[in-house]
């Protein structure tokens, strides 16, 4: 129970990360491989606004999210936008983009150059103050299940509803959805596609904030912890079947369950590798994701 | 496919009159949907078959399955006493047939030498290929194969910078550097002048005999230049076949096309 | 028929006076530079394997770290046994094993029997190029049978190199774990003895680079090369002309894996370590990036690349003030030559040669 709990909770992080890079690929077919890099923004945010500016952790949510979906519209609009059609090509450029936004947090955004530190900043490790109501363990069904791991699981559970209302439910999640099917008919048909990629990207970058406050609360924050993140995300979005909300929750669902159990099993770094091997044979035999029935 | 069990199959015709090329109860569903559905199809070696039908009858379908692009649901292809069902594109394309797209299909960054040098190569496997090295200059076959398409001239032009029409016969001269006894050719005319439609159908006429042809055609004008047997679909099924006069005088045909401004413009 | 010519000529020239440099380099540099310049002509290597199945073939491995990582650890695995003091077993094995364990390679760690081969050090310069292939082999298989492309392609690989380095990290009575083989003896033939700074080593890098640059450009100029240039541009295209794709696909991809393996087996020589590291996602993609700052198409151009991209990179981190900024400027570097320059050092040359900027239409997305 314990462990299914803990499960849930990888899920629930994997799924906030894997949603915006489900939203981004789905739109405009890019692969954001700085899209990890948001999550460590977003923990970052947390790091600083509870230091200095002594907001807690509720509050650094909306906080980071528009933090990170302002990174991400700069992204879009100075590097992606040139690379719309060349997939390969925008997993390097976005590499790059990644390698410096670590650099930037490790060198004080390049103050530290001229001697100038800021608290919170830098290689260091850091730690994040979590509410004492997060910390409680809540006994369940004759278990003990953490506070903050459940609250992960409703943040996550939010955010999914918020997003498939505005996908399915909004004039702009019908845009998204029309350019990501056909761009040109959609632009032929007056859809700015420009501006609804541009907030595709930044919408998704802002998920992936909101779910480096939550990672924020459970793990050290250093600059290169968004790394992992991406990969195992786009394996949830490529298992789950590109451009299918149910199918990332779903994946998110299973992938986050399989890493808990085989980890509490044997340990840490067999979780991974199943998860890995898993999601390869995925894409070796269901290319078009778990829960894509196959057509033309 | 059950390419096993259908190999000690005795040929249900005669050997003198047996076909080259056979679709035997030929269906392929997309989520249900028969785009091709029990279709036979029999054609004579040397022949010059024309498929008609309008636009969604399942022509491209036809051809798809034929060389192996899409698998059939059901159904199944002969090439000669060959059971080629299944068998992958490369098998099919290796046991003589050759494919022409609708859109022309080359390989734009390579020079029109080079695209013929990578079509008329016999020799297919990885290691046969390994220590061969490649001419500069092209072959007999290879010059012949140009200079009967037209484009001698252009050998050492990069295919990207070729004119629609010049792309059309490109292909057209890598499917005839194949070698291959039967050419499928979906809609060889298209987007080309009349003066090239003219030059096509000459070629194609050229062709039958020695080669047997399949051509997908919506032009009739066209049609009737080459035509010998034509086979109309409809809905994904045959509807009729036979001579370009039977078949515009078949009612089915016609009441098939009713509404959409009779067979000539079909 | 001029113009050819006139590339032909100037494609020659350039190769010669790549080389030239290259060879006569040792004779004006100290020891500690010739080993730099050495590790780097390694990673040129690299960029050539890379430059064949990406820019020729269009198959994007993100996972060549793995396999040069392997080769690193096959040929690490000899040296580590050829050191006195790990005999009759590695020093490592001693720190992890069971206290009433037999002192022998045999049983001293659970798996530690795989090592006995490796005795022999040709044995594991063997297996530093065979093992990446025959693992790639397997891999590409799958991949290709199922008609996995694009950027599959790269995920798929991506991922299986993160299993490998998970599983050495893992296993550490077998691999050192974390931290690696970083203990090793140098590598011996007949009598002579290589010296990792010395110009023996050096030369033995840049001969291994001529000589899998020249069959390289073998069998570029083959047949095989314009099949996988054919496939390159249009896969279904070479089906319907009757060549068996996936298997064009599985040879280069085994290739060039082999071509990691001995690069990461000569990484080992003059590095003088096999770490997990080798096998990060961030070295494989750096490895991309090399052949793509050089042009991707180009072998030369991912040689020259790798070089370049190191050198400034060595350079640098030398000095304090810059070495913060670096990585930004790398990252920059990413950004800037897929922007602006998608083929690469090489396709500006060509452009400035003078074939009018026609060879340009490599970088607009070939592979979907």
């Amino acid at each position: 129970m314990e462990t299914f709990v803990i499960g849930l909770s990888i899920a629930s992080i994997l799924f906030m990360v894997a949603l915006g890079l489900a939203i981004i690929y789905g739109t405009m077919k890019v692969i954001n491989l700085a899209h990890g890099e948001m999550v460590m923004i977003g923990a970052y945010v947390t790091v600083l606004a509870t230091k200095h500016l002594g907001f807690n952790l509720y509050l650094c949510l909306p906080l980071a999210f528009l933090v990170t979906a302002g990174f991400g519209l700069v992204i879009e609009r100075t590097v992606v936008r040139r690379l719309y059609g060349r997939l390969l090509d925008t997993l390097l450029a976005t590499w790059g983009i990644a390698l410096i936004l670590q650099q930037l947090i490790r060198i004080h955004f390049g103050l530290g150059l001229f001697g100038i530190h800021i608290d919170g900043l830098g290689s260091d490790l850091q730690n994040v103050p979590v509410p004492g109501e997060l910390q409680q363990t809540l006994h369940f069904l004759g278990a003990n299940i953490p506070v903050y791991r459940a609250f992960i699981f409703v943040v996550a559970l939010l955010l999914g509803a918020v997003t498939w209302w505005l996908i399915y439910r909004t004039r702009f999640g019908s845009q998204l959805r029309a350019v990501s099917v056909a761009r040109n008919t959609a632009a032929a048909c007056g859809v700015n596609d420009k501006r609804v990629n541009m907030l595709a990207f930044a919408y998704g970058s802002g998920l992936a904030g909101i779910a480096g406050v939550l990672v924020s609360g459970f793990k050290t924050v250093s600059p290169d912890m968004g790394t992992p993140y991406v990969v195992d995300a786009f394996l949830v979005v490529v298992a789950g079947g590109v451009g299918h909300l149910a199918g990332t929750f779903l994946s998110a669902g299973i992938l986050g369950e399989v890493q808990s159990f085989v980890a509490m099993w044997l340990n840490d770094v067999y979780g991974r590798t199943v998860l890995f091997a898993v999601v390869i044979l995925i894409l070796l035999f269901k290319p078009q994701g778990l829960f894509v029935s196959r057509s033309r | 496919m059950n390419a096993v069990a259908n190999v000690s199959r005795p040929a249900a015709v005669p050997m003198a009159a047996m076909p080259i090329l056979q679709a035997k109860k030929l269906t392929v569903r997309f989520d249900g949907f028969p785009a091709v559905r029990d279709v036979d199809l029999a054609i004579a070696d040397g022949e010059l078959r024309v498929i008609i039908g309008a636009n969604g009858a399942g022509k491209s379908t036809l051809l798809d399955l034929l060389c192996g692009k899409i698998l059939p649901s059901e159904g199944e292809i002969w090439l000669r006493e060959r059971n080629i069902t299944g068998i992958g594109e490369a098998a099919i394309a290796r046991s003589g047939l050759g494919r022409k797209f609708q859109t022309p299909t080359v390989f734009k960054e390579m020079t029109v030498l080079e695209n013929l040098q990578v079509a008329s190569n016999r020799r297919v496997r990885v290691f046969e290929n390994l220590f061969d090295w490649l001419p500069s200059r092209p072959s007999d076959k290879e010059a012949a194969v140009a200079e009967r398409t037209g484009l001698l001239g252009a050998i050492n032009r990069r295919a990207s910078e070729l004119s629609h029409g010049q792309l059309q016969w490109l292909e057209l001269a890598m499917v005839l550097s194949q070698d291959p006894k039967i050419v499928l050719l979906d809609e060889p005319a298209a987007g080309m002048t009349a003066a090239e439609t003219d030059k096509t159908a000459e070629l194609l006429l050229d062709l039958a005999g020695s080669h047997t042809v399949l051509v997908i055609e919506h032009d009739m004008a066209f049609v009737r230049l080459i035509c010998r047997t034509i086979t109309v679909m409809h809905q994904g099924a045959v509807l009729a076949e036979g001579t370009a006069a039977e078949i515009e005088h078949n009612p089915a045909v016609i009441e098939a096309y009713l509404g959409s401004a009779g067979l000539s413009h079909a | 028929m001029d113009e050819r010519m006139k590339h032909r000529t100037a494609t020659i020239a350039a190769y010669l006076l790549f080389f030239a440099v290259i060879f006569a380099l040792p004779f004006f540099l100290n020891s500690f530079w010739t080993n730099r310049v050495a590790t780097y002509l390694v990673y040129s290597i690299c960029a050539v394997g890379i430059s064949l199945s990406w820019g020729y073939a269009g198959i994007l491995s993100l996972g060549q770290g793995l396999f040069f990582g392997i080769g690193a650890y096959m040929l690490a695995m000899s040296l580590t046994l050829a050191v006195p003091e790990n005999n009759p077993v590695p020093e490592l094995m001693l720190l992890n094993m069971q206290p009433d364990a037999v002192r022998d390679l045999c049983c001293v760690t659970p798996g530690s029997f795989l090592w006995i081969p490796f005795r022999s050090v040709a044995f594991g310069m063997i297996a530093a190029i065979v093992v990446p292939c025959v693992l790639a082999a397997g891999l590409g298989y799958v991949m290709f049978k199922r008609r996995t492309t694009g950027v599959y392609v790269s995920i798929i690989t991506l991922a299986f190199a993160l299993i490998g380095q998970l599983l050495i990290i893992n296993n550490q009575p077998l691999t050192g774990g974390f931290n690696g083989l970083a203990n090793l003896a140098w590598l011996e033939i007949g009598g002579f003895e290589f010296d990792p700074y010395g110009p023996s080593i050096y030369y033995l890098v840049a001969g291994t680079l001529l000589a899998v640059v020249l069959v390289s450009r073998a069998m570029l100029s083959a047949r095989i090369g314009q099949v996988l240039k054919a496939v390159r541009e249009d896969e279904a295209r070479a089906r319907y002309l009757g060549y068996d794709v996936e298997n064009y696909k599985l040879f280069i991809f085994c290739f060039s894996a082999g071509i990691a393996g001995l690069a990461g087996m000569l990484f080992t020589l003059t590095a003088e370590f096999a770490s997990p590291s080798l096998m990060a996602t961030s070295f494989s993609i750096s490895m991309v990036i090399w052949a793509a700052t050089g042009g991707r198409a180009s072998l030369l151009g991912a040689c020259i690349g790798a070089l370049l991209v190191n050198f400034v990179g060595s350079v640098a981190s030398e000095s304090p003030a810059f070495q913060p900024v670096w990585p930004i400027v790398l990252g920059g570097l990413f950004v800037f030559v897929v922007l602006v320059m998608p083929n690469g050092i090489a396709g500006i040359v060509k452009d400035l040669i003078g074939r009018s900027g026609k060879a340009r239409a490599v970088g607009q997305e070939v592979y979907p």
